[in-house]
């Protein structure tokens, strides 16, 4: 398998003086390209900072990350945002559309760089919609959709560029369990579609549905357990499998 | 505890709080400024009019004076509190010698005169009577200013020296407007010089009820007593003093109350956006059970604060500012007497305006009442309105780049936050264009046809009564008709006319005679009489007789009855601003003067075809019409330059103060998008230039309005304004350099200010923003 992302010891602080905490604590975390990772631990635990910072998103003060190879910590604010634009996708748990824009403008946003025919990504979002069965909404403005619709449209907006990574901060975090469980199958069809899923959830139903799950606590990690695929059968064990984990490390 | 808020707040917000108390200072300035300069113009105008005893009715006259027939005029007229027969010793210019400087290329009347006895007297620079001993010479504040005599100098006066032992004010000829200027000495260095000059008398009067001064100047008229040469009224001196400072202090008003209006706009918008930020703060302090009055006191300590402070600093900034402004006042016309009173109201008037905004945020602050404690904490954010119905899209208009597309539909998204915007744009573009279109006006070459004086004349020669015989008339036609440097020439003469109209008893109309094409002067309305039976009319005239274009106005000639049709209504600042044009031939009426217009083929030659006219024709007066202009408005058209200089740099810093606030509160406002935007990997570049396109966006919108604001409604203000001033109402003309510069310079300092202010977005971090 081909590493897709490699970050070793990254440390990330916050606050100055005494009042400093760190919140990853040489972290080295590997996610290879295919894969669908999740992110557990408590409220606190640095599970979101840890993507932020894997993502590019966010610097870290030492430690090296590489995205395909390339060192991201020295890449240029232009060459991160190309990055960011091109090959990567983010969906929020809140969600985080332009309020002035319809649901299709949001989603073609952007991709509407250089050349690239306007009509040509109307049409790629259209079927994107169509896709995470939000068709009808297109014009609508983001005020006029459920949650559930809207975190749709993020995902479609996500994978507009045909990213090869979708970054997942608490994607289900604030929908209801049938909502939530039909956002997880939309991102299981792009997994299966070769597009390298990394989430972060504290939803264990969530990260049982992942191929590997990483635990994190005290800006730590502190375990990786390996599921396998996910095909749809034996969500209960691999439910367990995580809980019996959360409990050890409470414990 | 407020001041600890106050404090917190102050540092968490360091650029809006500034750039609030700075409009404050601005605006509590600028109303401090124009009230005490317009208090203490108007005092020292009084105080040097009531010191001097200027007259109320004024006459020049060359020629003999009748003075029984006078003094039973004044008897039988039963209006008249005092009089006096002046003389005016005007003299060449080249007898004038003050240092260095000689007069011989003066235009204006310089001559000598001597204290008067019961009115308009000569006053020193403490407002005294000025009683000159022998060999001493007083001349007129004005050389002061320019520069052309100090105190000290030796002065040599038709071959007699002279040592300048002081400045004079003169209430009637102070003015730079003011053809004449009196020199004052000692009676029995006049008589010695008496010889050396062409005698003029002003005859003058001081009324008893100065509010019939129009029955007065119609008896006068009608009594046949001497009127060879212009006469003035108290109005007119009043207006010629006023003239330079009071057009400044008037567009200083005008911008003083635009800056209060942005001031409060300003408010509104930083609280407005602070009452969204803390949105979910005001929740809980309801939640926890806090006074809708207790919050309220909470967020109006801070305004109250800056209001205070930006109002003191305000005040403590005009007073060595309204030093400088009003040493051109005190120097022409002596302390007012309201210096007191101008202290005291500016600081009523910058009072009232921190009450105002006091208030105004006191009102604003209502608004917390509509917020609900639970929905502030449930969502955080004030549920902004977002206009759903907009039909713009990135789909449409893609002849722009996206990022002007995201800036215009977020324009038309939220109108409401980029209106205050666009208002503050326009009042700037009117504070810039108003000015300068005043500017460009006055010191414009046709600004003398709107106000009576065709710009076509470079020579005007003026015979008056005596000099005034059909024979001298002719040998100047004849003399002009034969020199082949004169291109045009036209000869106008003025008459005297009774009026019959209702509610004009009396009136008697000074009409001007001849043809009014070949020189013509710009018409407010209607046109120059072409038929014998139109007539034209100055404004004053217009106004004084109510006659509006069409109305027809009845004088008697040879007896009879005549009905004249008012054809055109023009401005006049020049004999006392009241006279009439028609084109009928009289030879009945007494003549009063003659004017011959002369143009030449080479305007330049002016200063030499004037001395050969004054050697071949030293019958007539002649007049360099250029010099004549420079002279007469030059000091005005100054002040107004400085002004209009003033307003634009007021106007920019304005723009720049304003686009600064703005984009840095739609920053903060906007953290959460922006940092979505740049998640989904939008450039730092890509998003400062969608905020580029919202300011150019909302700043071409106001600058096409505040443009089309100034070319309609500045104009008619500006007109209205010097129709108050002295009846006299100019239309205002622009340039292409004034329409397309001054808009340009905004959107440079526009465009200058998002782009340093938006630099700001870079520094707006991801995860700060978007992690939950």
């Amino acid at each position: 398998m081909e590493t897709m992302i490699n970050g070793s010891n990254i440390i990330k602080r916050f606050g100055v003086g005494e009042e400093q905490v760190t919140v990853l604590n040489q972290v080295t975390i590997q996610v290879e390209k295919g894969q669908f990772v999740a992110i557990m631990g408590p409220s606190g635990s640095g599970k979101s900072t840890l993507l932020y910072a894997i993502s590019g998103m966010d610097q870290v003060d030492s430690g090296e990350i590489s995205f395909n190879n390339q060192q991201i910590e020295q890449m240029s604010e232009k060459q991160l945002a190309d990055i960011r634009r091109e090959q990567m996708g983010f969906v929020f748990q809140q969600p985080t559309l332009l309020k002035n824009l319809s649901l299709i403008d949001n989603i073609i946003l952007p991709s509407l760089k250089g050349k690239k025919q306007i009509a040509q990504q109307e049409k790629r979002a259209e079927s994107l919609m169509k896709k995470v069965g939000i068709p009808e909404l297109r014009d609508r403005k983001i005020t006029q959709v459920s949650g559930g619709q809207l975190q749709r449209a993020g995902i479609c907006r996500a994978l507009m560029s045909q990213p090869e990574i979708i970054f997942g901060d608490e994607p289900t975090g604030a929908l209801n369990s049938k909502a939530a469980q039909e956002i997880m199958n939309i991102l299981l069809k792009i997994n299966e579609e070769g597009t390298t899923v990394v989430i972060v959830t504290h939803d264990a139903k969530v990260a049982a549905q992942s191929e590997q799950v990483f635990f994190m606590e005290d800006g730590q990690i502190t375990e990786e357990l390996y599921l396998g695929n996910y095909t749809g059968q034996n969500l209960e064990s691999r439910m367990e499998k995580i809980n019996e984990q959360i409990l050890a490390v409470e414990i | 505890m407020y001041r600890k808020i106050i404090k917190n707040d102050v540092r968490d917000s360091k650029v809006i709080t500034l750039i609030t108390t700075l409009f404050i200072t601005v605006a509590a300035l600028l109303v401090a400024l124009a009230t005490i300069l317009s208090v203490n113009l108007a005092g020292s105008i009084d105080t040097l009019m009531e010191k001097a005893q200027s007259p109320h009715y004024m006459q020049m006259h060359t020629g003999g004076v009748d003075q029984d027939r006078l003094a039973k005029f004044v008897k039988a007229n039963g209006n008249v509190a005092s009089y006096e027969v002046s003389e005016f010793l005007n003299l060449n210019g080249s007898d004038i010698q003050l240092g260095d400087h000689s007069f011989a290329d003066s235009v204006e009347d310089n001559g000598l005169a001597v204290q008067n006895k019961n009115l308009d007297y000569f006053l020193d620079m403490e407002n005294q009577p000025i009683q000159p001993k022998r060999g001493e010479l007083f001349v007129p504040v004005a050389f002061k200013k320019q520069g052309l005599a100090k105190i000290g100098d030796k002065a040599k006066i038709a071959g007699k020296s002279f040592k300048i032992t002081g400045f004079l004010r003169d209430g009637t000829m102070n003015s730079q407007m003011a053809g004449s200027k009196r020199l004052l000495l000692h009676q029995k260095d006049y008589d010695e010089l008496f010889s050396k000059g062409k005698l003029e008398y002003i005859i003058e009067f001081r009324l008893k009820d100065p509010s019939k001064l129009n029955q007065f100047e119609a008896a006068y008229k009608k009594a046949g007593l001497e009127v060879n040469g212009p006469s003035g009224t108290h109005r007119l001196f009043k207006l010629g003093n006023a003239m330079s400072d009071g057009v400044m202090i008037g567009i200083l008003l005008l911008i003083s109350l635009l800056v209060v209006l942005m001031t409060f706009m300003c408010i509104r918008f930083t609280l407005l956006a602070k009452i969204e930020e803390d949105y979910k703060e005001i929740g809980v302090m309801k939640a926890i059970g806090l006074q809708l009055k207790e919050i309220k006191k909470i967020y109006l300590a801070k305004y109250a604060a800056i209001s205070v402070i930006g109002s003191l600093v305000g005040y403590l900034m005009s007073i060595p500012l309204s030093y400088l402004l009003l040493k051109n006042i005190k120097l022409f016309m002596g302390e007012s007497n309201n210096e007191g009173l101008s202290w005291l109201l500016a600081v009523a008037g910058v009072f009232v305006v921190m009450l105002l905004m006091i208030i105004y945020v006191y009102r604003l602050l209502n608004r917390f009442k509509k917020i609900s404690a639970v929905e502030a904490i449930r969502f955080s954010g004030a549920n902004e309105k977002v206009n759903t119905r907009t039909r713009f899209n990135l789909r449409h208009l893609v002849f722009f780049s996206v990022d002007t597309r995201i800036g215009i539909i977020d324009i038309m998204n939220r109108k409401k936050i980029y209106l205050t915007m666009l208002l503050v744009f326009m009042i700037s573009t009117f504070i810039m264009i108003v000015p300068a279109l005043v500017y460009h006006t006055s010191s414009s070459e046709e600004f003398v046809d709107s106000i009576g004086f065709s710009r076509k004349i470079d020579i005007a020669a003026s015979l008056y009564q005596s000099t005034n015989s059909v024979e001298n008339q002719a040998k100047i036609e004849d003399y002009l008709a034969n020199d082949p440097d004169v291109e045009l020439f036209s000869k106008i003469s003025t008459k005297n006319f009774d009026v019959k109209e209702t509610g004009a008893a009396d009136s008697v109309l000074s009409v001007e005679l001849g043809n009014h094409q070949k020189f013509p002067v710009d018409y407010l309305e209607g046109q120059a009489p072409r038929k014998i039976n139109e007539m034209a009319l100055s404004t004053i005239n217009a106004e004084e007789y109510n006659k509006k274009i069409g109305d027809s106005i009845v004088m008697i000639r040879e007896g009879h009855e005549e009905q004249f049709i008012v054809c055109g209504i023009y401005a006049n600042l020049f004999n006392g601003g009241k006279t009439a044009k028609a084109i009928f031939k009289d030879t009945t009426a007494p003549l009063i003067w003659t004017d011959i217009s002369i143009k030449l083929k080479d305007s330049s030659k002016a200063a030499e075809k004037m001395n050969q006219y004054k050697k071949d024709l030293p019958f007539a007066k002649m007049n360099n019409a250029e010099k004549f202009r420079d002279q007469t408005f030059g000091s005005t058209i100054q002040s107004i330059r400085i002004i209009s200089i003033g307003a634009l740099v007021v106007a920019l810093v304005i723009t720049s103060l304003i686009t600064s606030l703005f984009m840095k509160l739609l920053l903060v406002k906007d953290k959460k998008e922006i940092a979505t935007l740049k998640a989904v990997g939008l450039t730092n570049q890509e998003i400062r230039n969608q905020y580029l396109s919202r300011s150019l966006t909302v700043l071409v919108i106001g600058l096409g309005i505040g443009t089309l604001l100034s070319m309609t409604l500045g104009k008619t203000m500006s007109g209205l304004v010097s129709a108050a001033l002295g009846g006299v109402s100019v239309q205002l003309t622009g340039s292409l350099l004034i329409y397309l510069g001054c808009p340009l310079l905004m959107l440079i300092v526009t465009y200058l200010t998002t782009r340093i202010v938006t630099a700001q977005a870079g520094k707006i971090k991801i995860a700060e923003n978007l992690k939950d």
